[in-house]
């Protein structure tokens, strides 16, 4: 009976999110279908540049710096924070492991905008006394890292803690030490949870709009180096839905599509890591 | 699950009571209004309504920024009550009512350490049309590249500055990009060979609370309130409430408080010039 | 509480047992935390042969094996007392500082079987490359070894890069003792190897503890007494008493089943029967 209610409950909010999904995309693709017949896909990549009030529509600068800030931040976060979760389950003493949870959990919960002021009022001043002009692409790989980091953490966490001790023990029985257990048994048996944390940060990092906003420069076009001002197609969308019009927003629509198929891609990638059982 | 349907509950109490509460509200005394639009605004709006929700209880009026285009946009489709803008209507938008609140410049601002002092026209245009990217060579520090900062597309500043400079969005050259009034002085602050411009208000408010930027002098005109009244600074612009119908009800009582004494005293002290 | 006293001496007048002792403990004490599980257990385990330890759920068999090779590190909280002897060496003292070295040399298989969520291959091949290994020939040539050993190579031989969690339980059970097998260790401790399995899959695991005997020194836990009586050629009694676990009786297997000489063991095997 409860099992009957429990399956029903979980089926009906299932249904209700993924109808949200596709309500929201096929809005989206209503709101763009009249600009892409009007302009063609092949001038969202082909055009001179990007401005859309003279008709100009090229926004794969704008795919490039999205794809590269998540890129970035996942390649900087992730390593940090899987040897973060392994520091905390395996090799941290046990008031450690609670303080440490609580503040990566506490990070986790931060809103956005906090990383972004950090980063701006921060982050931004270092680069540019290094290189100008400081806001740019590494600017916002850092403090996007800095967001999704503990965001891996707490999920590879969970993995680890969720692996059966029995992993461990028969490491241990085997004369395998810690290190070599940690790499080659658990890290290995924990790979859904590392690819779920991954694409959790990764989903979070190239949906991230007013702290990448902050920091990045927003100039559009394709960095030559980490030190180019970059525009995330998030950006774009915060700084100019609010007055575009006809095609302009039409445009906007477009690289909002085009986000919500990254993450739906991704999350196929992560299904497909999981659903892969055995190595080799 | 039982949690979910909980808050789920939660939020649907408080859809109804939204709606029975504040649904009618011109007729009660709950009062809600939204204003949209230009971040320059926003501030003064925000303290205006703080002051003015003192006086009336149970008032209650919310302020979102992102830009003077959303103020106008907003209030077309009927989305806010109120619309922010900072600049003249432009003929095609004149079919809206124009309530001017205040006036303000636009201030060329630097990093506070920056030698310069004054800048003329002649030497902006050629710094932001990419033409001189030194400071060496407007009379700065030689050597230190010029970080040109210029305002997203849509800001009526933006369209204010490139229209004095005469210059179209295209014939600019900039470095980063910024959104709201805030971003830029943050930014300009956290870079010694920036160069951006904002709303004299805000950049003087930032001064006073001690964010390290400097404003230049435009034209032989230092940017402050004084030279903004007496109309002698080149770059200045009306701060205004937009309208679909002529201001009634809620809003011109409002309007009416922000043209009291109390309403300029409050512009004043954020370094706008109010209007009576 | 005088007849516990009387059969500890008892056993320890039982030290003269035939052939090499491989393992010793000595007054052996473990505590979790506060609260003590072993109490005094001296107990010689003779090399190249089977000892099985019997005994009542809750009187420390497992814990007395986890003694053996310190797994009892596992949790921060244990403490141990008294002394535990492989050959010469202390493990304690002679091996502090590197439990490692031991586990090489003692082996361990668990009561439910616990492969790696890896292929059945690369189950095998983790402890060897850890140690050293690495030339592939060499490696397959271990593992078919091992694989043969304990009968499954016919079974598995042509699928080794299938996942060892798509084997049945039996053959999971034997996969990890060929895994405890590739270290070459001196002895093997099997903690209830055959409790989640079928009558076949058991027999063929006693089967092979029989083969096994011949190289290795094997101390197996097990409630099962007609597979004591089967396997041993030892055995030893464990008993709760007072909430702590102590040995009340060890000797050969022929002489313990046919001649117990404690009350306790003949109640246990009695109530078995
Ligand atoms: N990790 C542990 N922490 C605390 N107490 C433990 C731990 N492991 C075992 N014990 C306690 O030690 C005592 C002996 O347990 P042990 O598992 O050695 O018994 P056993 O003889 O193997 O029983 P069974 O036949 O049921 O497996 C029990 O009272 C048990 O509660
Ligand atoms: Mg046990």
């Amino acid at each position: 009976m409860t099992d009957r209610l429990l399956t029903w409950t979980l089926g009906a909010a299932t249904l209700v999110v993924v109808s949200l999904i596709a309500v929201i995309a096929v809005f989206l693709l209503n709101e763009s279908l009249d600009t892409l017949n009007r302009v063609g896909l092949g001038r969202f990549f082909s055009d001179s540049g990007w401005s859309p009030t003279m008709g100009r529509f090229n926004i794969l600068p704008m795919i490039v710096a999205s794809v590269l800030l998540m890129a970035g931040a996942v390649i900087v976060a992730a390593p940090l924070a899987v040897l973060t979760a392994v520091f905390l389950r395996f090799y941290a003493p046990s008031p450690v492991v609670d303080t440490g949870r609580r503040i990566i959990e506490v990070l986790a919960a931060m809103p956005s905008v906090v990383y972004g002021l950090w980063g701006l009022v921060v982050l931004v001043p270092v680069i540019a006394a290094w290189q100008q002009p400081g806001a740019s692409l590494m600017a916002g790989i850092l403090v996007l890292s800095l967001m999704i980091f503990p965001t891996i953490t707490i999920v590879v966490h969970s993995g680890l803690t969720a692996m059966p001790q029995r992993y461990i023990e028969a490491s241990l029985a085997l004369a395998l030490n810690r290190a070599y257990m940690v790499r080659r048994v658990v890290l290995p048996a924990i790979r859904a949870s590392i690819a779920a944390g991954v694409t959790l940060g990764a989903a979070r990092a190239i949906g991230e709009t007013m702290a990448v906003m902050m920091v990045t420069g927003n100039i559009v076009a394709v960095p030559g180096d980490l030190f180019d001002p970059v525009r995330a197609l998030t950006s774009n969308i915060a700084l100019e839905m609010a007055y575009a019009l006809g095609d302009h927003r039409g445009a906007l629509y477009i690289s909002s599509l085009l986000l919500l198929a990254v993450v739906i891609l991704l999350v196929l990638i992560n299904e497909f890591i999981v659903s892969n059982k055995c190595e080799y | 699950m039982k949690c979910l349907f909980a808050c789920g509950r939660i939020t649907v109490l408080a859809l109804v009571a939204y709606w029975i509460g504040f649904g009618s509200s011109h007729a009660g005394e709950n009062l809600r209004l939204l204003a949209t639009g230009s971040s320059t605004v926003a501030p003064v709006m925000a303290e205006l309504a703080r002051k003015y929700e003192q006086a009336h209880p149970g008032a209650r009026i919310d302020v979102q920024t992102g830009g003077s285009s959303r103020g106008i946009a907003d209030m077309i489709n009927g989305l806010c009550d109120m619309g922010m803008v900072s600049r003249d209507l432009k003929p095609s938008e004149r079919v809206l009512h124009a309530y001017t609140i205040a006036h303000d410049g636009i201030a060329v601002i630097t990093h506070r350490d920056n030698p310069i002092d004054v800048l003329d026209r002649a030497r902006l245009i050629e710094i932001y049309r990419g033409e001189v990217r030194d400071w060496g060579d407007v009379g700065g520090a030689a050597g230190v590249p010029i970080v040109v900062v210029n305002k997203a597309a849509g800001r009526s500043t933006l369209e204010l500055f490139l229209h004095y400079l005469d210059l179209s969005p295209d014939q600019v050259h900039s470095d980063i990009i910024i959104g709201d009034n805030q971003q830029g002085l943050k930014t300009v602050a956290g870079n010694r060979s920036g160069i951006g411009y904002v709303s004299i208000g805000a950049a003087l408010h930032a001064q006073q609370e001690g964010v390290p930027i400097k404003l230049l002098t435009l034209e032989g005109a230092e940017p402050t309130i004084a030279n903004v009244t007496a109309g002698n600074y080149p770059i200045t612009r009306p701060l205004n409430i937009v309208t679909r119908k002529p201001a009634q009800g809620a809003v011109s009582e409002l309007l009416a408080f922000i043209h009291s004494d109390e309403g300029a005293s409050v512009i004043e002290s954020l370094n706008f010039v109010p209007v009576r | 509480m005088d007849r516990i006293t009387e059969a500890v001496t008892c056993t320890q007048k039982q030290e003269n047992t035939s052939g090499n002792i491989c393992l010793c403990t000595e007054s052996l004490c473990l505590s979790y935390g506060t609260r003590a599980a072993l109490e005094n257990v001296s107990i010689r385990i003779p090399s190249r042969s089977v000892t099985a330890i019997i005994g009542p759920s809750g009187s420390g068999k497992s814990s007395f094996l986890c003694c053996l090779n310190r797994m009892t590190d596992l949790s921060g909280s244990t403490t141990v007392g008294g002394s535990v002897h492989l050959g010469e060496h202390d493990i304690h003292r002679d091996l502090g500082k590197n439990p490692i070295a031991l586990r090489r040399r003692v082996g361990m298989v668990f009561q439910l079987p616990n492969p790696f969520p890896f292929s059945i291959w690369k189950n095998l091949a983790l402890p060897l490359t850890h140690h050293g290994v690495a030339n592939k020939r060499e490696l397959s040539g271990i593992i078919e070894q091992v694989l043969r050993r304990v009968g499954l190579w016919e079974e598995v031989g042509g699928r080794l890069r299938d996942s060892a969690l798509t084997l049945s339980g039996g053959q999971q059970q034997r996969l990890c003792i060929a895994r405890a097998l590739v270290l070459e260790p001196e002895v093997l401790l099997m903690d209830e190897p055959c409790s989640s399995l079928d009558p076949l899959s058991t027999k063929r695991i006693e089967t092979l503890i029989g083969q096994l005997k011949d190289r290795y020194t094997i101390v197996v836990v097990t409630h099962d007494l007609a597979q004591a009586r089967r396997v041993a050629d030892h055995v030893a009694l464990f008993w709760n008493v007072d909430g702590v676990g102590r040995l009340i009786e060890q000797g050969s297997a022929a002489r313990i089943f046919q001649h117990p000489q404690h009350e306790l063991t003949t109640t246990y095997l009695e109530g078995q029967l």
